[in-house]
């Protein structure tokens, strides 16, 4: 059948019901507010169990206050958000279990993630927070990268992780701010040791 | 007898990479242009990229570790004991293994599977750790599988 010779239906699209798009509004710690649709909240698994639980309706939207997430700054929620809008609808993934875990980082997400590892890290934060896998895949892949053809102490800088003497510096300052006797009993000891003494007691 | 041959390629190719680099930065530099006022302002050194890989949640900490190549974990492993007790638990089965011992070096490659990369991954390792060699580094005494080696 040809497309001129096609039936012509009319139809009357007032009868058809129009799915009317959900928004929920959300506020961060410093009062930014946002609005983001249902499909995005999907990505999330806290905020998508947070608003099931709330139950609210669009009417409730409006009138009642936003939804505060208190420990995301509104920078890191707004990538937050940006991010769940452009990937709503996406399926979320299941980790396989294979190592190293194979993620590719699409060009959308790297030019998000083109931050300074600061933001980095909050976003990273923030993902975890909220439980957003595929956010948290990327970011992770992200500061992995940063590894790669490094030697162990380009690793030690770009990670900042402490040596030896760091690590074991934080354990006697932590230890003697615990107990603060700890350090005037080592004293009295090195006192005595000078002094010929054998016995502490 | 394979790895051998495109080990020795590699190790070739590394050699003649570093040479073509010293032959460039020999070569005379052209006459560039008159600088401008902004140019001839010394540069600002850019800070190095750093993240504090230790403070991130746990749940996050293993995803980056999961999404490292298993070579870089091996190498975070000798950065302090506290990362080797971390890393510890991310033992993971691989499928190729090479050891190379050169003097007090120790050379560790680890991959899932043998190819044509791994041994241009190996040149660029060994480019790197001949011109930390050369830049005098100290040697660092780490402890592996229970044994006392040296590492840059």
């Amino acid at each position: 059948m040809s497309v001129e010779n096609a039936p012509v239906v009319d139809v009357d699209e007032a009868a058809i019901p129009v799915e009317k798009k959900m928004y929920y509004r959300f506020e961060s710690n410093d009062k930014k507010e946002f609005r983001v649709s249902e499909l995005a909240i999907q990505q999330s698994e806290t905020l998508n169990r947070l608003v099931e639980a709330m139950g609210y309706t669009s009417e409730d939207v409006e009138n009642k206050p936003a939804i505060a997430i208190e420990n995301i700054d509104g920078k890191t929620l707004k990538l937050v958000f940006q991010w769940c809008e452009h990937h709503k609808g996406e399926a979320i993934p299941v980790d396989d279990g294979s190592v190293p875990k194979i993620v590719e980082i699409p060009e959308f997400d790297a030019k998000l993630m083109d931050i300074d590892n600061g933001l980095l890290f909050k976003l990273i934060w923030a993902a975890d927070y909220l439980n957003i896998v595929q956010l948290l895949n990327v970011s992770c892949k992200k500061v992995a990268n940063m590894a790669q053809g490094k030697t162990p102490a380009q690793l030690r800088r770009v990670y900042l992780l402490p040596s030896d003497e760091e690590d074991e510096a934080a354990k006697r300052a932590a230890q003697e701010a615990q107990d603060p006797r700890a350090r005037e009993v080592e004293e009295e000891f090195e006192e005595r040791k000078r002094q010929g003494g054998n016995s502490f007691f | 007898m394979g790895f051998l041959a495109s080990l020795a390629l590699a190790l070739l190719e590394c050699f003649r990479r570093r040479h073509s680099e010293e032959l460039s930065s020999t070569n005379p530099a052209k006459p560039s242009e008159p600088k401008t006022s902004e140019e001839s302002k010394t540069p600002i050194p850019k800070k190095p990229s750093t993240f504090k890989l230790l403070n991130l949640p746990w749940v996050a900490f293993n995803e980056v570790v999961k999404s490292m190549d298993p070579r870089d974990v091996f190498l975070m492993s000798l950065c302090s004991e506290n990362t080797f007790t971390i890393l510890k638990t991310w033992r993971t089965k691989v499928k190729w293994l090479c050891y190379i011992v050169d003097g007090n070096d120790l050379f560790v490659d680890i991959s899932q599977s043998y190819n044509k990369n791994d041994s241009l991954y190996l040149a660029g390792t060994f480019s790197e750790i001949y011109e930390d060699v050369e830049n005098q580094q100290q040697l660092v005494g780490v402890r592996i599988g229970g044994m006392d080696v040296q590492c840059l």
